[in-house]
């Protein structure tokens, strides 16, 4: 969390606790008597065991961060801290008062300890939904703001590989030579060249699209491959027609495409197959490319590392998803790589 | 001219075809998809100058310049313009196309070819000369069963012989048809010559014994002139 963040919290947090002694004080004013440091003393006390309750449940839960993208997961793993709060609570706040009291030769009457344990953990537990909701705005406002660096990441990373002089003069080269001998083709091929740059510089910051969508691009910059390695490459496309409108992140599958290019076919003086499918299963969404005679650099299954593209998606699968996403790549025998891509299918 | 058209994208050697088979003095066209095929070529259709994509699979462009066998037909880079291309064009090449390119532009290069064509049939000027200092990789050797792809990293030491040279490695000692200058020339600092006609890889070189030898690693002996003795401990010593 950014320090301003950090800063309004903190006064946030502050202001609360001066409002509640104030409330304490005005209310001691009308129905006690005796010195103000009494209700001072009972807010502090509640407030200073609050804070430090909430700063350990909040170390030992932010490796559930993760689970954001399923907010029921997540807020049963903060439930489990409501006995902690019910056990721990009383004793220490009215431990402090007893203390304190003692020191100032006093004792601190309260109602029986039975009753007491009752009021104070039906108040407490609304305090902590309330600030554990608080937390989950603001964790949630966090990862969002991730997911959308990560979007842009993924966007420019994608730009810059469309902007390599490799890529987008051969293509327009492509163009230049399929204007003397199809003009409809070469049209074509413009067509779908400005496709692909227009999705890159697409700024509406949406997170997903429609798999149909997707894959009009996707198809777009196939085409406009399949054009430029015309006599090394053959793609079979297997697109079950019941996923089109399963969410998937945006500018997912392409980069699992380009890198079939790069890697094999733009290496490879031999031809290329590669196979492009999506189907269900069960309620998940199961994406895949698929070549056959790609090798898979040494390090690429490991899950940290991978090219630029590959673990930008995994981050963005991460905090759109969480567990219920999964990206891997896979070497298959005699050759070639699988890319899989598996996701909640949200129609 | 005869006219090798070398490119791993079909719709790019369509272009270069077309636009070559209405140039004047074009008198055959012929195509490779990849360096090796590239190099097969050169020995069955003989051409006069080959234009050549840099970024193709498995040999680069460069690869196959530096190839070439001798006398080596002219070289135009057609090439989308990558890291390596500038030194290459500096050094190499009569001309270079960056794609996609004009007719205009192309008649320039067309020009450039047949003036040296021209100025080498009269027999005036060298080959032009190499590129230096190239990100070479691998060569490539074309023998009677086909094209050898050897390895830069695998060559111990070279050696003339009539009008070749013999690259001799681990594996063998296959023949390229190449004098020593030039491919010294292309291979840069890690090869040194040792002898009036051979040329040693600095790294490998184990000692220069009592009797005046020069031994490698392997154990093998390489000729070592006099005069370039004094050059080739001084190299060593600031290995």
């Amino acid at each position: 969390m950014n320090r301003r963040a950090t800063l309004s919290l903190v006064i946030a947090w502050l202001l609360f606790w001066a409002m509640m002694v104030a409330t304490a004080v005005q209310d001691f004013l009308r129905h006690d008597s005796g010195p103000l440091w009494q209700p001072f003393l009972w807010e502090s006390s509640s407030m200073a065991v609050a804070t430090l309750m909430f700063a350990t449940q909040r170390l030992a839960t932010r490796r559930f961060d993760g689970m954001l993208a399923t907010p029921a997961r997540w807020f049963a793993r903060q439930a489990l801290w409501l006995p902690v709060w019910w056990i721990l609570f009383t004793p220490l706040a009215f431990g402090i008062r007893h203390a304190v009291y003692s020191m100032a030769g006093m004792t601190y009457e309260h109602e029986p300890w039975g009753q007491t344990f009752l009021y104070e953990n039906v108040k407490i537990s609304i305090f902590v939904v309330i600030f554990t909701l608080i937390a989950f705005g603001m964790l949630s406002f966090r990862a969002a703001e991730r997911a959308n660096a990560q979007l842009r990441t993924a966007q420019l990373h994608q730009l810059t590989q469309q902007m390599q002089p490799h890529f987008l003069f051969n293509a327009l080269n492509t163009i230049s030579s399929l204007m003397h001998s199809d003009v409809e083709r070469a049209d074509a091929t413009l067509v779908q060249l400005a496709d692909v740059l227009r999705a890159t510089l697409d700024v509406s910051g949406q997170q997903q699209a429609p798999l149909s969508t997707e894959l009009r691009l996707l198809r777009g910059y196939a085409r406009l491959m399949e054009e430029r390695f015309v006599d090394r490459v053959q793609l079979a496309w297997d697109i079950d027609a019941a996923c089109g409108e399963c969410l998937v992140p945006v500018m997912s599958m392409q980069p699992l495409l380009e890198n079939v290019f790069k890697h094999t076919v733009e290496r490879r003086r031999g031809v290329t197959k590669i196979a492009i499918s999506a189907k269900r299963d069960g309620d998940s969404l199961l994406l895949a490319i698929a070549d056959d005679t790609g090798r898979l650099s040494t390090d690429a299954t490991d899950g940290s590392t991978g090219g630029i593209g590959v673990r930008n998606l995994r981050e963005r699968l991460q905090a759109l998803h969480g567990q219920r996403a999964a990206l891997s790549l896979l070497q298959l025998e005699p050759a070639g790589v699988r890319a899989e891509m598996r996701l909640p299918c949200v129609s | 001219m005869r006219i090798l058209i070398v490119d791993d994208e079909r719709p790019a050697r369509d272009k270069l075809r077309r636009m070559l088979a209405q140039e004047a003095g074009v008198d055959a066209i012929d195509e490779a998809r990849d360096g090796v095929e590239a190099l097969e070529k050169v020995a069955s259709f003989a051409p006069d100058a080959i234009f050549l994509d840099v970024q193709m699979p498995e040999v680069s462009g460069l690869e196959v310049a530096a190839s070439l066998p001798q006398p080596a037909p002219l070289v135009v880079f057609a090439t989308a313009f990558d890291e390596y291309a500038v030194p290459a064009f500096d050094a190499n090449a009569i001309d270079y196309l960056l794609k996609p390119f004009d007719a205009v532009r192309l008649e320039r290069a067309m020009q450039r070819l047949r003036e040296r064509l021209a100025a080498r049939a009269a027999q005036l000027e060298r080959v032009p000369g190499s590129a230096i200092g190239l990100p070479l990789r691998q060569l490539l050797v074309s023998e009677r069963s086909g094209t050898r792809v050897v390895p830069v990293a695998d060559i111990q030491w070279i050696e003339t012989a009539d009008n070749y040279v013999v690259l001799h490695t681990h594996q063998g000692a296959p023949l390229l048809r190449q004098t020593l200058t030039d491919l010294l020339d292309n291979l840069g600092g890690d090869f040194v010559r040792c002898h009036r006609r051979a040329a040693v890889r600095l790294a490998v070189v184990e000692k220069i014994d009592q009797q005046g030898r020069l031994i490698l690693r392997n154990g093998a002996e390489v000729p070592l002139g006099r005069i370039y003795k004094a050059s080739i401990v001084e190299a060593l010593l600031h290995r």
